[in-house]
């Protein structure tokens, strides 16, 4: 499958907007997990886990190091709130409970054993600096039993999907992030953008771009603390990165 | 900090052991000062809680001493330099011409120009203000390297000999000092104190690219996602 295909295939993806209503999805966790914001978000795990079961084994042959144009390729099974040409996703952060934040350490080494029968493998490898430098890189990990994320979407779909992912967060190969759990389950409510909709405890659930605000109707949260922070996926990106109202809470 | 490490830290500064090194420690600090005017005393100050405890013990020996201040420019979230500027200059209630702060001016995070700069700059500033002692707040605990440099409270150096008066102390010691006189400091501690511990929790740069290889980015943005 060459790169037009695979981006076709994503392309093809259609999910049924009928079928969409607020649903609660938590995943039990087994293992810390490792974080770089504190937060995930469930549609950039929504679109990890599309990706790869339309994909298929052709996932595997993707090229990380040139990036294609997946999330902008996929309709993911979750609902479209639409600002001018853009929009966002009926889908939360996630919100770890009960959690403890500490740190642990990850030794990242280079493999440097039979490097001599390498085609132009180095003379000499230098493990202090340079491209083969040894890394002790103390990273954050939140232990917490449950991952609870809300959303707009397709249940049956999201069900399906949320059985491919095994480990949630980074780090994932050593062992952190281990899913031994989920359920996908009907709410009477949308939390999706505010934990509590209505309520005392009313709380920003996700990054909203500050200019959505008027066009999504929620100008009243304008005042609310804003960072640069990514909204859709690819969350990765920094091209997609706005100024948004944070989530509450962290 | 929570009340119950605050507790801690505050029993810990009521023990004897303590309670001699600061007395040992101002003896040594009265000593190395004797016979300079205060511009002729300088304190290097990055804002951290060593340099603070440093700088408040230097100014009580030597009021008059110049406090020279390095602002890390983009690699320092301006919130927290504004921390630190506030707390010098209601605390300490220093301002110019007895405070100089210099700026890495490189906006390229690539550029280690903007890192090297610092030590030209203190340099010059040494050089400027005539200084004939410069204090350094910094402990043998934090690194071997560090270790290393501070066997001797005293280093030779050019313009000017640093000296080294918190070599010896620990980290409780630190935190023990500053919470029994009350001093202010950064918000980042409390961001970071509970998650790495207080032991380790460090004032250093943010989103820095030279201690990718130790998880600092990993931790900033994990922390203080708000100043990205």
């Amino acid at each position: 499958m060459n790169v037009q295909e695979m981006l076709q295939a994503l392309r093809q993806y259609k999910p049924e907007p009928r079928h969409f209503t607020p649903c609660k999805i938590m995943f039990e966790l087994g293992s810390p997990v490792i974080l770089s914001v504190p937060w995930l978000m469930f549609d950039g795990l929504i679109a990890y886990a599309l990706a790869q079961d339309i994909l298929g084994p052709a996932w595997h042959e993707l090229d990380f190091r040139k990036p294609m144009p997946i999330a902008a390729c996929l309709t993911l099974p979750l609902e479209r709130r639409a600002f001018g040409s853009d929009f966002v996703y009926a889908a939360s952060c996630s919100r770890l409970e009960p959690s403890s934040s500490s740190t642990t350490r990850i030794r990242k080494r280079v493999v440097t054993d039979s490097l001599e029968f390498l085609d132009g493998a180095p003379s000499r490898v230098d493990t202090v600096r340079g491209d083969l430098k040894s890394y002790d890189m103390t990273m954050p990990a939140v232990s917490a039993r449950t991952c609870m994320f809300h959303a707009v979407g397709d249940p049956a779909e999201l069900n399906r999907l949320c059985r491919m992912v095994d480990c949630l967060g980074k780090k994932r190969a050593l062992g952190f992030g281990r899913v031994i759990g989920y359920r996908v389950e009907p709410e009477d409510a949308d939390r999706s953008f505010f934990l509590d909709p209505g309520g005392p405890g009313e709380l920003v659930n996700k990054p909203l771009p500050v200019a959505a605000l008027p066009a999504l109707g929620l100008g009243g949260i304008v005042d609310k603390p804003a960072a640069m922070l990514a909204y859709k996926p690819p969350y990765w990106d920094p091209a997609g990165m706005a100024w948004c109202i944070c989530p509450e809470g962290f | 900090m929570d009340a119950m490490t605050r507790d801690m830290f505050a029993t810990w500064a009521r023990s004897p052991r303590y309670l001699e090194l600061v007395k040992s420690t101002r003896a040594s600090i009265t000593r190395y000062i004797s016979g300079l005017k205060g511009p002729e005393v300088n304190v290097s100050v990055s804002g951290g809680k060593d340099s603070l405890v440093m700088l408040d013990l230097v100014l009580g020996a030597c009021p008059g001493a110049s406090v020279w201040h390095w602002d890390y420019g983009i690699y320092m979230p301006r919130a927290i330099e504004a921390e630190v500027l506030a707390i010098l200059r209601d605390h300490f209630e220093l301002g110019p011409p007895r405070l100089v702060v210099d700026r890495r001016e490189s906006k390229d995070p690539r550029s280690v120009a903007g890192y090297r700069a610092f030590f030209a700059a203190i340099t010059g500033h040494l050089k400027a203000t005539g200084a004939l002692l410069n204090f350094i707040g910094l402990r043998r605990e934090e690194s071997c390297r560090r270790s290393n440099r501070a066997k001797e409270e005293l280093e030779p150096c050019k313009p000017c000999p640093n000296a080294f008066p918190l070599a010896a102390w620990t980290w409780k010691d630190i935190w023990a000092y500053l919470v029994s006189r009350g001093i202010p400091y950064p918000s980042s501690y409390d961001a970071k104190g509970p998650v790495e511990g207080w032991d380790t929790a460090r004032f250093v740069t943010f989103f820095d690219p030279e201690f990718a290889h130790l998880g600092s980015i990993e931790r900033d943005k994990f922390l203080f996602w708000k100043t990205r």
